[in-house]
């Protein structure tokens, strides 16, 4: 369970806020997307619930622990963490990258070797095959599995994800996310993820947080999104995939219509 | 006069060894002092903007110094000629090109990786030896070549304080 309490983050000293006063909760095994433009706060947020950004105020608790008490360090190799830049290490194998953590915390060879070669399986990219490859050496998609694969080594049980898929071209962006779900739901992951597209959200998320200048305009289920934007700003969002649904469906129509 | 000029090639000759030995002795400690100093000075300063331009500031002003002027400046810093004098200029010339690369190595890190790296959980100290070293080595190594490219260009100042033996 992840806990904001009334969270601010300010770069210049309280003049402005890039965070303003965030509370929220997300129950474990849920998936919660972070909505908003450029420079809204989101991921400002969600780098704040492993620590890469301090908070000016406020509470983050983890299943009821104030993170704020606990080793930085320790609590990120507790939270998997996967990002668009995803920032493989280009001088280690695919196998050494995944093993990163489980190396940090100490886990001998023989324990974390299963568990590597479990989590390769799992993110279709085989060790035999895939192992002994450099990064460099495999495509964006499959960079980013290995990235979900060294993000879950330490068996973590909340991820934060940072606009993971944003660097993606769509057909691998689409195959990513159902296996992101897929495999959030069968190891129960609380997870974050921060995104400026709405069809992602909708998609992803058990929860949505629209998130405009450091503040949560509206929230709620995909589902109460789409029946009652409630806020202007989410009924623009709810637009762009609407108009591409229906375009979509025009188009079909006309098409099969034609000879 | 031929046999003066030979007999004088021969006292050389005899000498070249011991002369040879203390110019690779000479070169090989001045160049280990300089890395002793610069790298951990330059993995210091790539964090720190300010060190960085004063210690690259420095070590600049002293590569511009001629070598006969830094050396008599040495000499009457410590009040003698010899060995010592000799060693501690050219440590100050081998600075520059492996400070300089040093912090160019860890800077020019791409830094998504560095987020990466505190992503998983590395702290500073596993993040300096099994991100940023390793991915800085090339530059870094790259520097320590042209230092003892300089240093050993540099030796002859040491013949010219030496008087033969």
């Amino acid at each position: 369970m992840i806990r904001l309490e009334n969270v601010r983050k300010t770069w210049d000293g309280g003049t402005t806020f890039a965070v303003d006063g965030i509370c929220w909760q997300a129950s474990a095994g849920t998936v919660t997307a972070l909505l908003g433009g450029s420079g809204c706060g989101k991921s400002t947020t969600v780098k704040m619930i492993n620590r890469l950004i301090e908070p000016t105020s406020g509470l983050i608790e983890i299943d009821g622990q104030d993170i704020g008490n606990l080793d930085p360090v320790q609590l990120r190799r507790r939270i998997g963490y996967v990002f668009q830049g995803i920032g493989l290490f280009p001088h280690m194998t695919v196998f050494e990258n995944v093993a990163t953590v489980p190396k940090l915390l100490g886990t001998p060879a023989s324990e974390y070797r299963e568990k590597v070669n479990s989590l390769l399986e799992m993110v279709h990219l085989p060790t035999n095959e895939f192992g002994d490859r450099l990064p460099n050496q495999l495509s964006g998609g499959q960079r980013q599995r290995v990235g979900f694969a060294r993000a879950l080594a330490a068996s973590p049980k909340i991820m934060l994800l940072d606009e993971p898929f944003g660097a993606l071209d769509p057909v691998t962006r689409d195959a990513l996310q159902s296996e992101f779900r897929q495999l959030q739901r069968s190891l129960q992951l609380t997870a974050v993820i921060v995104t400026h597209d709405m069809a992602e959200a909708l998609l992803l998320a058990d929860q949505i947080l629209v998130m405009q200048g450091g503040k949560i305009i509206r929230s709620g289920s995909p589902g109460e999104l789409l029946n009652d934007p409630g806020h202007e700003y989410v009924a623009q969002l709810l637009e762009t995939p609407r108009r591409h649904s229906q375009l979509l469906r025009t188009l079909e129509a006309n098409g099969l219509s034609t000879p | 006069m031929p046999d003066a000029i030979w007999s004088q090639l021969g006292h050389q000759w005899e000498s070249l060894p011991e002369r040879l030995g203390g110019h690779i002795g000479l070169s090989l400690a001045s160049l280990v002092v300089g890395i002793l100093i610069s790298i951990p000075l330059g993995i210091w300063a790539a964090k720190r903007p300010r060190v960085e331009s004063a210690a690259l500031l420095l070590a600049s002003i002293i590569q511009t110094i001629p070598g006969l002027a830094l050396l008599a400046l040495m000499v009457f810093a410590w009040g003698r000629i010899g060995w010592l004098p000799a060693f501690i200029a050219l440590v100050l010339y081998s600075i520059l090109p492996m400070l300089r690369n040093t912090i160019t190595g860890i800077k020019g890190i791409d830094p998504n990786l560095i987020e990466a790296a505190r992503g998983v959980g590395m702290n500073d100290r596993q993040m300096l030896f099994k991100v940023q070293l390793p991915l800085a080595a090339p530059t870094m190594v790259a520097g320590i070549r042209t230092a003892a490219v300089w240093v050993v260009a540099r030796l002859r100042l040491r013949s010219l304080w030496v008087p033969p033996a």
